[in-house]
């Protein structure tokens, strides 16, 4: 073995040509998986790292006939089922939320998990310094109390080890420090610095608030106890309790039932699509650049074909062959793994670009020694698996022929052809797969990228603030920020407009909630609630947004201070209800209750339809908007529209929250056009990468097809000299090599196409716009590709012309 | 008493191509003795190297036996055969078959790592075949770097280092010129003084009188056995 190893070596380094096209081509293709891999592996995976992370399930209730609810769970729901689901050993529930953190003058908004007693022991974590919360601390009159991150332990608090003895102001309020987390704690995708108790009062336990979802429910299966089962025991609760709903008969019509899910696989759900489809693309690519090796290989093996008769004939068995190709394939596969590892840790990086940390456990995603490995053993399987049609190569045929072969056209070299022409077909028929599926997602990117949003984003600036529970208990206090806040806004040079929601578009904020509109009949087909968007909304919101107003007026300040409720819809809303027109003046109650008890809201005005949740949302879900006095709502979104770039009036705005409030601070600033954007992120993503494995692909099969022309034109040097000398003109050589050529492109996209018809399909889910048999697509493709098999083609056809009959014909 | 070696018993070789049968070699007796030194003389395209081919196992009979030290060989698999090769036969081609990419050293070496021999053994092999060629000065050096006469020496050096049963030599001259022919011609003569077994394909009378006994092939058909006086 090691004589194989030496000789192989020496060979490698003696064909530099052969051995760099190799070595490129597998890191490429190596590298291309392990990026893929390493987000697949963080995301899909690897478990979560919590002791027993397969025992950890998550359940929520869904309302199918009512679509335009979102799942979720309530605070009820962690009451009415705690310790009674024998197949769980324990339940949790965790509010993900925000928090105004720190001193006056120096605050900043940070995440906070509102967690119950059970959470942490749930997850099997126990805090590094101090206790977890008790039940006790579950009300808003004990609730004072916080557990600090690691992290946040060490860079507010200098890791000081008698922490638990000091406060941390949140909201305005002082909390005493309990615990300290360990290091690298996060519940699933959210990581916050600080944990207080989810506390409630007992109307936000009771029935009435059971289907006020918002919260994450999590348990932990008894020993011995399987989902089937936990779902069977929720199941049997549901049933028992629903009757003690108010609106039980409407939950019924919803279809509304209890899902139990294992904890990581529900909340990677979303992604799995697509991440599946690029880590069968990079397979796909992977595939490819293998045939490419193999090919490279068999011409090689080709020209070694009388080295290796000799050797055979020396005694060599199957065994020393194989081991010689082993030798070689294996050399080539580590090296070439070992730069792709290179290319993955860039690659990496890249997708740090890309935003993969959005994704649902994407801060997980790094180059570490399990990705390397998993590379390293990948890359000896590739190794493996083209040593396989080599030596079978080299193990077949007779021994006295290819002794005797002195020329290079022996019968061996025809076989040789063949094989590589299958592996062509196969490597256009991959790469029209891949090429098809990238020009599906950049078509389907387009189309949403061309989507109006339903605003104008432009010279829009946006940014977040909470309000202290502390600092904003009166309706005035509301006022006074509001109205101390908008006037400097407005005094700053540039601004044209300023305001405030609750929600802005494309934010991920929005709420949404049942409405009741009197006298309206649902549609028949079985229409039941109906779930709208509701946002609050302060100053000038639809000017600065650019919210176009279709009817009637725009709420007005005096309408904060309204003893009757006004309201305005978007057109979505109003069509919906008012298909004929005349919405303003009619009412809409949140909620089914219509009784003297629940005030309506009165339209005033009816403004353009915004895509709140995506730009790609099928349909939307209709808004009301209402003044910011309706609630004590605490979490809003400054919006102002400058003349100047937003970027530039950034920090000037966050002088400006500053000095309306000391408590109050702006934080995650970003142009509207750069959320527009955001949305569109992971979409974009996906289509950049299937874009470049589908142009690694394309350059790879370019590759194949030119190799195999130019490897049949030099077969054929001797018959083409015997063409021209019998007066074949240029364009007839031309001809045949082009003939050969776009032979191979056509089976090659013949059966691409059905490949793809097959696999398209497949990826529907992540396409906007466009079918996954788009003809327009299939036809651009097969173009682009016989366009390139023609290119690859034209050097070789050129040499061919060019060949000189006289020397042809002696050099046999 | 001599001991038989090789012995063919109605061999016939037919080759199948584009379903027209080519006979090559029809109803072949052939019996070699250990230490016999014979050549295999006749026209081109008589069947001398199909019949070398069979007698080295790189090719099967169609029919008949083939006793390899009273062994029948026609029905062992590829690997039985490839030990025999490599432990009994030693081949001298025409083209002299070195691997250009090995050193002299190297291409003589090459059947024994075959076989799992260690190291040092190889060594003192190879350096003595290499010294009964004369070509021990030259062990570094790759074969594009010596002259056809050089080449052919070291292919005998490398047919001789495993101990060969008999050495099969296919046309040895015929990439020679005469002075370098004749040199290689001394040499297997010397050999077979020494003991060795040869068998040699020629088409040139000239050098198939260096042997004992010329089996002489024409259209596949032995057509004469002529011995020689002075071998």
């Amino acid at each position: 073995m090691f004589s194989d190893i030496r000789f192989a070596c020496r060979q490698l380094i003696k064909n530099p040509g052969f051995t760099a096209t190799s070595l490129i081509t597998l890191a490429l293709c190596i590298g291309a998986n392990l990026v893929i891999f390493a987000v697949v592996d963080a995301i899909l995976v690897r478990p979560l790292p919590f002791p027993r992370a397969g025992r950890l399930v998550t359940m929520y209730y869904v309302y199918p006939k009512l679509p335009s609810a979102s799942p979720g769970a309530s605070t009820t729901n962690y009451y009415e089922r705690r310790a009674k689901i024998p197949a769980l050993s324990s339940l949790a529930a965790i509010d993900e939320n925000t928090s105004v953190i720190g001193e006056s003058g120096s605050t900043s908004i940070e995440r906070l998990g509102r967690v119950t007693s059970e959470f942490f022991s749930t997850l099997g974590v126990a805090p590094l310094l101090g206790r977890a919360f008790t039940d006790a601390e579950m009300t808003y009159q004990t609730d004072h109390v916080a557990i600090l991150s690691y992290e946040y332990w060490r860079s507010a608090y200098g890791a000081d080890p008698k922490v638990l003895g000091r406060s941390i102001r949140r909201d305005g309020v002082m909390c005493a420090i309990v615990g300290v987390l360990p290091p690298s704690f996060r519940f699933l995708s959210f990581q916050a610095p600080v944990y207080v108790p989810l506390s409630s009062e007992e109307a936000e336990r009771n029935v009435g608030s059971r289907h006020s979802v918002g919260k994450v429910l999590i348990g932990r299966m008894a020993d011995g106890s399987q989902l089937a089962d936990v779902q069977a025991q929720i199941d049997a609760l549901d049933i028992q309790i629903a009757p003690q709903f108010a609106e039980a008969k409407l939950v019924a019509d919803a279809g509304t039932h209890t899902v139990v899910a294992p904890l990581q696989a529900d909340h990677v759900a979303p992604v799995r699509p697509m991440l599946v489809l690029l880590q069968a693309a990079a397979l796909f690519l992977l595939l490819i650049g293998c045939i490419n090796l193999v090919n490279l290989l068999l011409v090689r093996a080709t020209n070694r074909a009388k080295e290796l008769a000799i050797r055979r004939t020396l005694g060599a068995g199957q065994r020393h062959i194989v081991s010689g190709v082993m030798a070689e394939t294996m050399i080539l596969a580590v090296v070439g793994a070992v730069l792709g590892l290179w290319v993955g840790a860039v690659g990496i990086r890249f997708l740090g670009i890309l935003g993969v940390d959005q994704l649902p456990l994407g801060a997980e995603v790094a180059f570490n020694g399990r990705i390397a490995v998993t590379a390293l053993l990948g890359a000896a399987v590739v190794g493996a698996c083209v040593s396989v049609p080599i030596a079978w190569f080299n193990l077949r045929g007779g021994l006295a022929l290819a002794l005797k072969s002195e020329s290079r056209g022996g019968t061996a070299d025809v076989a040789a052809l063949r094989l590589r022409r299958g592996f062509i077909v196969a490597q256009i028929a991959l790469a029209f797969v891949l090429l098809t599926g990238a020009g599906l997602l950049g078509t389907s990117l387009r189309r949403a990228m061309a989507v109006s949003p339903g605003f104008r984003p432009d010279h829009v600036i946006t940014g977040q603030f909470n309000l202290t529970w502390n600092g904003y208990r009166t309706l005035d206090t509301f006022h006074t920020f509001f109205d101390r806040l908008f006037e400097r806004t407005r005094a700053l040079p540039g601004v044209s407009a300023v305001g405030a929601a609750t929600s802005v578009p494309l934010a991920g904020l929005t709420g949404g909630d049942v409405m009741t509109v009197p006298g309206y009949t649902p549609a028949s087909g079985g229409e039941g609630l109906l779930v709208h968007d509701q946002i609050g909304v302060a100053g000038d919101y639809f000017e600065a947004m650019g919210i176009p107003l279709r009817s009637g007026r725009f709420l007005e300040p005096a309408d904060a201070g309204l003893d009757h409720q006004v309201g305005l819809v978007d057109e979505a809303f109003a069509l919906h209800y008012w298909p004929g027109g005349g919405a303003v003046g009619k009412q809409v109650y949140l909620g089914t209750d219509t009784g003297p008890d629940n005030k309506p809201f009165t339209i005033v005005g009816v403004v353009g339809t915004v895509k709140q949740a995506g730009l790609t949302e099928h349909k939307a879900r209709g808004t009301l908007y209402f003044p910011f006095s309706r609630e004590y709502l605490r979490k809003y979104v400054l919006v102002a529209r400058t003349q100047l770039t937003p970027d530039s009036v950034a920090n000037t705005l966050v002088k400006v929250v500053r000095e309306a409030d000391p408590d109050v601070t702006l934080s995650d600033l970003r142009s509207m056009e750069v959320r527009v954007s955001d949305s569109l992120s992971t979409r974009r993503s996906t289509a950049l990468m299937a874009g470049i494995f589908a142009a690694s692909a394309l350059l790879l099969a370019t590759i194949g097809i030119y190799g195999v022309m130019a490897y049949a034109v030099a077969q054929r040097t001797r018959e083409f000299g015997v063409r021209i000398a019998l007066g074949a003109r240029e364009l007839d050589v031309l001809r045949l090599v082009f003939v050969e050529g776009v032979r191979l492109a056509a089976v090659g996209l013949a059966a691409g196409m059905l490949l793809a018809l097959l696999l398209t399909r497949y990826m529907s889910s992540l396409l906007y716009g466009v079918g996954s048999n788009d003809p327009l697509a299939f036809a651009g493709v097969a173009a682009l590709i016989a366009l390139v098999a023609c290119l690859a083609c034209l050097l070789p056809a050129r040499r061919a012309t060019r060949v000189d009959p006289v020397v042809a014909l002696r050099a046999e | 008493m001599p001991q038989s070696l090789l012995k063919l018993d109605n061999v016939t070789k037919v080759f199948l191509t584009d379903e027209v049968e080519t006979h090559a070699l029809s109803g072949i007796h052939l019996e070699i003795n250990k230490g016999e030194y014979v050549a295999i003389a006749g026209p081109s395209g008589c069947g001398k190297s199909t019949l070398l081919s069979i007698l080295g196992l790189l090719d099967t009979p169609t029919e008949g036996t083939y006793l390899l030290n009273d062994r029948p060989v026609q029905g062992l698999t590829p690997a039985e055969r490839a030990r025999i090769r490599n432990r009994q036969i030693g081949f001298i081609f025409q083209s002299f078959n070195l691997i250009g990419d090995l050193s002299v050293y190297e291409n003589v070496e090459l059947p024994l790592t075959y076989r799992g021999m260690p190291a040092s053994d190889r060594k003192a092999r190879v350096e003595e075949a290499l010294e009964k060629v004369g070509m021990a000065h030259r062990a570094k050096h790759v074969p594009s770097q010596l002259s056809g006469g050089q080449q052919q020496r070291v292919a005998v050096a490398r047919a001789l280092a495993g101990y060969p049963a008999v050495l099969l030599a296919d046309e040895p001259t015929g990439n020679l010129d005469s002075k370098n022919g004749d040199a290689v011609m001394e040499l297997l003569h010397s050999l077979h003084r020494a003991g060795s077994t040869i068998l040699m394909v020629t088409h040139d009378t000239r050098f198939a009188r260096h042997a004992q006994r010329t089996v002489h092939l024409f259209d596949g058909r032995v057509v004469e056995e002529s011995v020689e006086e002075k071998a």
